[in-house]
């Protein structure tokens, strides 16, 4: 049985993927090097360590910026950073746009329209723009920008969940366990729910990439938080010096681009495992 | 049924499917069938009985990576279409053979109108101006019994009912007046009144233009009702040839007396009072890709012996157009 | 009526609200079932017997009518109120494919009628659908596996297990046979019959094919557009039905019979089934029917039980005025 719940076939069938095995071992560098951050860069990121502008693959990996600070260092910080918005915005987002979508569904009706007009009106707002001013307005600060992220990219989760939940509550199965006298709560969780959580799973795991990519923008265009360092921001403080120091731009863009293409790698291949025609 | 009175023969058919094991199993194994103008033959059997494969083979509408085609010859006026190029196959298609499905909504083009999907599958196949097969589409909707049929012309599958469907279905396959119509289950997802227009309709039909028709069904009703001779399928091979009145009166092998023991009768019951309980074939069918040496019917036959599980049965033809593949067929009559 | 009757509805109503206007899918129906009865409705695609089914036992809340259940009116019963009616009302659904949850083991799906009811401890359950699996003709090996892994007729052998787990009086069977193979049905049509006859449960039984109606029910009851048309004890419906559209239906009857036995003689229809969301006036069969006269487009028919056949109810002007 491919079941999410039973974890050994899907993750059997993600790491006998090529892709998948990919998106795995960049992402496991990218946790262990925000995991062990402080170990090796005990100083923290804004320290300066060494002179300005040091080419990388000498003294510093990765070089050091116009102040001193060793790049290599801002890298495992900001990879903390990143990956915190990603999981923290994408949780808020999965469990809004569940909760919602899988009401609507569920219940159909004035439920329904009600919560899809609020949705639409989500949709409507131009998302990067949106978080833009949301920050611009309560400041930038990180649960801010984790927030902002958020409200402006449930909505579209909120109906893949919504249309997904109204296929299954159709079926025959749901009709007899409403005949059996089943709550509507348990109903929801035990029986539509791991029918939508493959589904959720998959756009999640976009979703985290998505995140990080907002959060990179946000930073670069100064509205992250200014006591944290993260790869947005390094882009961002680089851009001036990117004829001298290409190092400067370059290094932390990478960092996003494979971050961000892991997790779109490993969304596919979640897609791929978790879906029932690719089933022997 | 003799050779030369036939308009399709098949001979020793056998069609292959790919199992998920990458080994190669018999689907149809073996099939022998005449089909006379003029003349319906029922292909009856339970799901999985090869029955459907059975017309897809003669078409060769197979899909390719997972199936061949492994021995015998179909024989259409002449010509083995086993041999055909796919070009000559793509002719003889619609044009000798055609085919009715099942399901009437997904084997019509869902954005175009009815009159011009039989309009176009005439243009396919003959010469003759775009105004001229509109006005033989409207003649062809009216000849399948369909009412106001310029104004319908213009409708698309979905305003139509199922049945119209159906009709328009068979419409498209009588557009070059074949020579053989193959019906898939053509009534199983209409309703009964309905049903019995659309089996009036291809059994006025093939009067009228003496065409062959090869009706597969799992339903013994109407086998009996439209079919002149019937042919008993399982797992893969023909088990029982006869014709409708010999067929009904007695059937030969256990699984047809099985299978037309099952069927509820409620005439004789009310009139007797017993509704006792009915037949049972015990078990299911078996899957096509795990036989064993023996009958493939033996598991669930009330009649087995020692000998069945041996080998498979030949089917012994006692006459033209009759025989069975039981070893203890002498006994059970 | 006599007091062996399990439930009963009278002048019942759903409506359909769609995109081209509301259907009148089930259109005041009378209808009862006693004790140990197998009530047969038969009628063609979209005639609104499956809604007729589902809002009997309160899948559907009627708009209208009553549903007399025991000794209160449950037509309208809250859900909290119709919790602990569920398992004594039950369904049986026609997909085996559909009706089981295809990511839940057989033995959750047969635990979740005792759990939800709070009926036994964890081992107590195991036993009970240990024993409920071998009710329904199967080992109870069955119980570890997916619906998937087993074949259509034992899908639906356990589809009928959950639906009598909790000992129902009523039990709703939507087309229970006519997704399985030939071969399979008589098994299943057995097994439902056994359990009635220990159970003495009231069906109605769902079916568009006559032969299975035939032989499973008591009586037989056939609806076209949302109406009832006919009513009548078995025998007399098959014999002799009264109403052309119940005549059509069972003319249209293949028996597998030789050809040489004369069949019954065709009572024709013309075209398809009129839209339900603009039915004939009058009698809604009137637009297909092979004897209609000017009243029948003018006033409905009543439902009248016809002098010289007690228990028999057909609603149509020709055999009401003769």
């Amino acid at each position: 049985m491919a079941d999410l719940l039973n974890k050994n076939s899907v993750l059997r069938k993600i790491v006998t993927n090529v892709s998948g095995v990919i998106s795995l071992v960049i992402l496991g560098i990218i946790v262990l090097l925000a995991i062990f951050a402080p170990v090796l860069y005990p100083d923290g990121p804004f320290e300066m360590v060494g002179n300005p502008f040091m080419p990388p693959f000498g003294e510093f990996l990765f070089g050091t910026d116009m102040l001193g600070r060793d790049i290599a260092a801002g890298i495992a910080y900001g990879a903390r950073i990143s990956l915190l918005v990603g999981l923290v915005a994408t949780f808020i987002i999965v469990l809004l746009g569940t909760v919602i979508g899988g009401l609507a569904g569920y219940y159909g009706g004035w439920v329904d329209t009600l919560m899809m007009r609020v949705t639409e009106f989500f949709q409507t707002i131009p998302t990067f723009i949106g978080a833009i001013v949301i920050v611009a307005i309560l400041g930038p600060t990180l649960p801010n920008v984790i927030g902002a992220i958020a409200i402006v990219s449930w909505a579209p989760l909120a109906r893949l969940v919504r249309a997904e939940v109204k296929k299954t509550v159709n079926l025959e199965y749901i009709e007899a366990c409403i005949a059996l006298g089943m709550s509507d709560i348990r109903i929801l969780i035990v029986q539509i729910l791991p029918n939508v959580l493959s589904t959720v799973v998959v756009a999640g795991s976009l979703m985290v990439a998505t995140a990080i990519l907002f959060e990179s923008g946000l930073s670069f265009l100064g509205l992250g938080d200014p006591n944290i360092m993260t790869w947005g921001f390094m882009v961002g403080a680089g851009r001036s010096a990117i004829r001298t120091a290409w190092w400067m731009v370059t290094i932390p863009g990478l960092a996003i681009l494979f971050t961000v293409l892991a997790i779109n790698l490993l969304g596919d291949a979640f897609n791929e495992a978790l879906n029932p025609r690719s089933k022997r | 049924m003799t050779t030369s009175s036939s308009v399709l023969s098949v001979r020793g058919l056998r069609t292959e499917f790919l199992s998920s094991e990458k080994t190669w199993f018999p689907v149809v194994n073996h099939v022998d069938l005449e089909v006379a103008p003029g003349e319906t033959l029922a292909v009856v059997g339970e799901s999985g009985c090869g029955k459907s494969m059975l017309a897809h083979s003669v078409l060769r509408l197979l899909p390719k990576k997972i199936s061949r085609l492994q021995g015998g010859e179909v024989l259409l006026g002449g010509r083995d279409l086993t041999t055909l190029s796919d070009e000559k196959m793509r002719q003889v298609r619609g044009n000798d053979i055609s085919m009715v499905f099942q399901e009437p909504m997904t084997s019509l083009n869902p954005l175009m109108t009815v009159g011009n999907q039989i309009a176009e599958s005439i243009l396919e196949h003959e010469d003759i101006s775009t105004a001229d097969a509109t006005r033989r589409s409207v003649e062809l909707m009216d000849l399948v019994g369909i009412s106001e049929p310029a104004v319908r012309a213009h409708h698309y599958p979905f305003q139509l009912s199922g049945g119209l469907r159906q009709r328009i279905v068979i419409a498209i396959a009588l557009a070059c007046k074949p020579k053989v119509l193959i019906a898939d289950e053509p009534t199983t997802a209409l309703d009964v009144t309905i049903q019995a227009q659309v089996l009036r309709l291809i059994d006025d039909l093939k009067t009228e233009i003496g065409m062959g028709v090869i009706l597969i069904t799992h339903d013994l009703g109407v086998v009996a009702e439209w079919a002149q001779r019937v042919m008993i399928m399982y797992a893969g091979r023909k088990v029982e040839e006869a014709d409708a009145e010999t067929f009904f009166q007695g059937p030969a092998h256990p699984y047809s007396q099985a299978l037309l023991g099952s069927v509820p009768r409620p005439d004789a019951q009310i009139d007797s009072g017993d509704f006792a309980p009915l037949v049972e074939i015990p078990g299911t069918v078996p899957p096509l890709n795990k036989l064993g040496p023996g009958c493939a019917f033996a598991d669930r036959c009330a009649h087995r012996t020692a000998g069945c599980t041996q080998a498979v049965p030949d089917f012994i033809e006692v006459a033209p157009g009759r025989g069975v593949a039981c070893i203890n067929a002498g006994d059970l009559s | 009526m006599t007091d062996d009757v399990l439930i009963e509805a009278r002048d019942l109503t759903k409506l359909h609200h769609t995109p081209g206007g509301v259907v009148r899918a089930v259109d005041g129906i009378d209808l009862s079932i006693r004790r140990g009865e197998t009530l047969g409705l038969v009628g063609e695609s979209g005639c609104g017997k499956s809604t007729l089914g589902r809002t009997l036992i309160r899948l559907h809340e009627p708009d209208q009518g009553s549903i007399r259940y025991g000794d209160r009116d449950i037509a309208h019963f809250s859900r909290r109120e119709l919790r602990p009616l569920r398992g004594e009302l039950q369904m049986v659904f026609q997909d085996p494919f559909a009706s089981l949850n295809p990511r839940r083991s057989i033995r959750q799906i047969l635990t979740e009628p005792f759990s939800i009811h709070g009926i036994g401890n964890r081992r107590e359950r195991r036993q009970i659908v240990d024993e409920l699996i071998e009710k329904v003709g199967l080992h109870s090996d069955f119980s570890e596996r997916y619906p998937h892994e087993i074949s259509g007729g034992q899908r639906q052998r356990i589809a009928i297990a959950r639906a009598i787990a909790l000992d129902p009086s009523v039990v709703v069977c939507d087309e229970p046979v006519s997704a399985l193979d030939v071969s399979v049905q008589a098994q299943i049509i057995n097994l439902m019959r056994r359990l009635q006859a220990s159970s003495g449960a009231a069906y109605l039984f769902i079916s568009h094919d006559l032969s299975v109606i035939g032989y499973m029910a008591d009586r037989i009851a056939v609806m076209y557009l949302g109406e009832i048309v006919e009513d009548a004890p078995k025998a007399a419906l098959w014999k002799e039905p009264l109403h052309p559209y119940t005549q059509a239906l069972f003319s249209a009857i293949a028996q597998p019979d030789p050809p040489s036995v004369p069949r019954r003689k065709r009572v024709p229809v013309e075209g398809d089934i009129p839209s339900a969301i603009n039915p004939p006036s009058g009698c809604r069969f009137r637009s297909r029917c092979p004897f209609a006269m000017p009243i029948c487009a003018e006033r409905k028919p009543e439902l009248k039980e016809p002098a010289d056949r007690p228990g028999t109810h057909v609603s149509c002007h020709l055999v009401n005025s003769a």
